[in-house]
């Protein structure tokens, strides 16, 4: 019956996905440092000074948890118990720099798949400078519509005078993959596939970033958004390069499980020189 | 003695003579084809297929037995027409009406105003489920009186689904779509042109568009409030009870844009327009000038031609969504009822009708009423009402009678008994079965006929006390 998924689809395109704010707020922050012999150390310093534009850091309760004396399973059960808002760390903690290599380091990984919590990456303090409050932050996404948490957390990181970023990104290889298989399937006009699907990937994430722009333009933010095609990390490259993005935030899990989804972990492990919310 | 009362029984029309024999042999053939449109599920053939054979079969053996009148057409300038004999039965008004109709509608619909409507009426529902329940039927009687039965389920079946979805009420959905189900053969009685046995019936008997709003209009509204006030206790379709619950509600509801389907707004406005007008004229046809003469099936197709100059360059995309197993299934259909005719068919089953008829203006009026919603049930009401039309025709029943409304009255309410008894209620189970919602032909049954069985009974006291 084709009128009738013809009727339910234009149905389902007219209810549209708009912005709304969860609940989410900042108010107890866990530092995870392998070098807490100095107090208080130069990167539980920089954490504090970076997150300062933070709506809520005045109320904020600081837990500061020291790797280098710990195992990794004390420290996620430290966090599954005191469950903070948000952790922070960088990458290739509790690594010899000897060992390291391109990634997040186990601590890192195990810490961003096992537990729920955001965590905020920063670019190892040995090969970075002090850090101060960010002015561009990028929330990026393969899949814009709905993303909530992500907008919103997003939003908080935003100091005043800073710019908010939002960026959907879709696939063009991943695109054509699936389009050589519609161009297999006699049923469905291939020519018309291509510019309908790509159009309503692109409109789709159009109107969710406008409606998040408008709601979040009214607290006083300045928002800029984009939305284009091409390949995730070359874009997100260039983006980071262009806009002198200094905190990118991203989604790591999917619904349906908990270890780093396709895209982010690519992208946590190819920008490690700027910090990264996982969220 | 049948055969002395058979032969001794005149009609307007001048007859060979049959012999009975003959005749019981055609009867054998309308009963096939009447078995087989009702099994039409399990023998997995389409309508048009199903009447198609049966117009080849009924032709030839009328042909055989010298049953038909073979020979030209002489128009009233006195020129003679080439038609086809097996052609000539077919009731090329109706045929025209439903294509212009369905081709309009068609049109229209590409333009975002029935959606456009459709989400209005949703926002103005603020996300109350109760409010919602008699916002789209009201919407479904409507639609179905204004463009047909099939489209108006289709149209509200699709937008409660996602409502309900958006509204983590997915609960309520079987009631939602039982109740409008339902409520799409009621909305069908509103107008003339709202279903296809209205047409025919109503074509037969001369009824104008305006006397049949007139008539059948306090009826759709009683039969309307009482199936949506019983539904929403039966289902337990309640309203919401705190005020977060409904701001949560009128939150969601908001986030639809009825101005996502509108493409042009021109064209929507374009459309909107004509969409009245064809209302209109539908209605004034009987009065205006000219167009009297032409008729409702010349009103239809003009209108779908004028909506077609917007899409001139692919109006072939609509002939193609055009339902032609509906229209093969009509025109095979009137082949074979015009050989029934001829073979005398139609005058026996009168003799029977007339038994009905001559037990009085109550008892007969009623039990046509109930048979004709018994017989369309099981079946399609469309051969049910080009059949009785015929035979109340032949019959020389007056055009007030309140006979043609006991067809038309049965033959729509008799649809909502059970889920093959009507297009729409067919796609009310469908968009069921689509989302995974358990409804059987029984299950459908035990809970829809109280409704119906409600709906015939108010429309007999309806019948029998005021027309």
């Amino acid at each position: 019956m084709p009128k009738l998924d013809q009727f339910e689809s234009v149905f389902r395109a007219a209810a549209k996905q708009v912005y709304t704010e969860p609940e989410c707020d900042i108010l107890r922050v866990c530092i995870v440092v392998d070098d807490a012999d100095v107090d208080p150390s130069p990167f539980t310093v920089s954490v504090k000074t970076y997150l300062a534009g933070l709506p809520t850091f005045d109320q904020i309760r600081w837990d500061i948890f020291d790797a280098a004396d710990s195992s990794l399973s004390a420290l996620l059960l430290f966090i599954q118990d005191e469950k903070p808002d948000m952790v922070c760390t960088y990458r290739q903690l509790c690594a010899r720099q000897q060992d390291w290599v391109p990634g997040l380091g186990d601590y890192v990984e195990m810490l961003t798949q096992v537990t729920e919590v955001p965590v905020l990456l920063f670019p190892n303090p040995q090969t970075a400078g002090y850090r101060t409050q960010p002015k561009t932050i990028m929330a990026v996404t393969d899949h814009m519509s709905g993303e909530h948490r992500l907008v919103t957390f997003a939003a908080k990181m935003t100091p005043e005078k800073a710019r908010l970023l939002l960026a959907h990104v879709e696939d063009d290889a991943i695109f054509e993959k699936y389009l050589v298989i519609i161009g297999k399937i006699a049923d469905i006009d291939t020519e018309t596939a291509r510019r309908t699907i790509r159009e309503r990937l692109m409109k789709e994430a159009r109107e969710y970033m406008s409606s998040c722009a408008e709601a979040l333009r009214r607290a006083g933010l300045e928002i800029e958004t984009r939305a284009m095609w091409g390949h995730h990390v070359s874009v997100y490259q260039e983006l980071v390069r262009r806009d002198e993005i200094d905190l990118l935030v991203m989604n790591t899990k999917d619904d349906d499980q908990l270890a780093m989804h396709g895209l982010a972990y690519p992208l946590a492990v190819e920008f490690t020189q700027i910090p990264v919310l996982l969220l | 003695m049948i055969p002395m009362l058979f032969f001794a029984t005149t009609s307007q029309h001048a007859h060979h003579q049959v012999s009975l024999t003959t005749t019981l042999i055609f009867t054998a053939i309308l009963v096939a084809l009447i078995l087989c449109l009702a099994l039409e599920e399990k023998i997995h053939a389409k309508k048009s297929l199903i009447a198609g054979v049966f117009a080849v079969i009924s032709v030839l053996a009328a042909a055989a037995f010298g049953l038909l009148p073979i020979g030209h057409v002489t128009n009233v300038f006195g020129e003679t027409l080439h038609l086809p004999v097996f052609l000539q039965g077919v009731d090329w008004s109706v045929i025209g009406i439903i294509l212009g109709s369905s081709i309009f509608v068609d049109v229209t619909s590409q333009s975002g105003l029935f959606t456009w409507i459709s989400l209005k009426l949703t926002k103005f529902s603020q996300g109350d489920p109760r409010k919602l329940l008699w916002l789209y039927g009201l919407m479904t009687v409507l639609f179905s009186a204004v463009l047909n039965n099939v489209t108006a389920m289709i149209i509200v079946g699709s937008l409660t689904v996602v409502s309900l979805e958006r509204l983590n009420r997915r609960e309520l959905l079987l009631g939602f779509l039982l109740i409008e189900g339902l409520l799409t053969n009621v909305g069908g009685l509103l107008t003339l042109i709202s279903s296809v046995p209205n047409i025919i019936v109503g074509t037969a008997a001369n009824i104008s568009f305006v006397t049949f709003f007139i008539v059948a209009a306090p009826y759709v509204l009683v039969a309307t409030v009482i199936t949506i006030f019983i539904g929403s206790k039966q289902f337990k379709i309640f309203p919401l009870e705190t005020a977060q619950e409904r701001r949560d509600a009128q939150e969601l509801m908001k986030q639809f844009d009825e101005n996502d389907g509108i493409d042009s707004p021109r064209f929507f406005k374009f459309s909107a327009v004509m969409t009245v007008a064809f209302i209109l004229v539908i209605a004034t046809t009987s009065i205006l000038p000219w167009v009297k003469d032409l008729g409702m099936s010349f009103v239809a197709l003009a209108f779908a031609v004028i909506m077609l100059i917007r899409y001139k360059s692919e109006v072939d995309r609509f002939y193609k969504a055009v339902d032609w197993d509906l229209l093969g299934f009509f025109a095979a259909l009137f082949v074979v009822i015009n050989v029934m005719e001829h073979a005398r068919v139609l005058h026996l089953i009168g003799l029977g009708l007339q038994a009905i008829i001559g037990l009085g203006q109550t008892t007969g009026s009623a039990l046509m009423l109930v048979s004709a919603a018994g017989f369309s049930s099981v079946t399609d009401n469309i051969p049910l009402a080009a059949m009785l039309s015929k035979i109340l025709v032949s019959l020389g029943t007056s055009q007030d009678s309140s006979l043609w409304w006991t067809v038309i009255f049965g033959a729509n309410l008799g649809g909502n008994i059970t889920p093959i008894g009507s297009a729409s209620t067919l796609v009310a189970v469908t968009i069921m079965h689509k989302h995974k919602l358990k409804m059987s032909f029984a299950g459908f049954v035990k809970v829809a006929a109280p409704y119906a069985l409600l709906q015939i009974a108010v429309a007999t006291v309806y019948v029998l006390v005021f027309l």
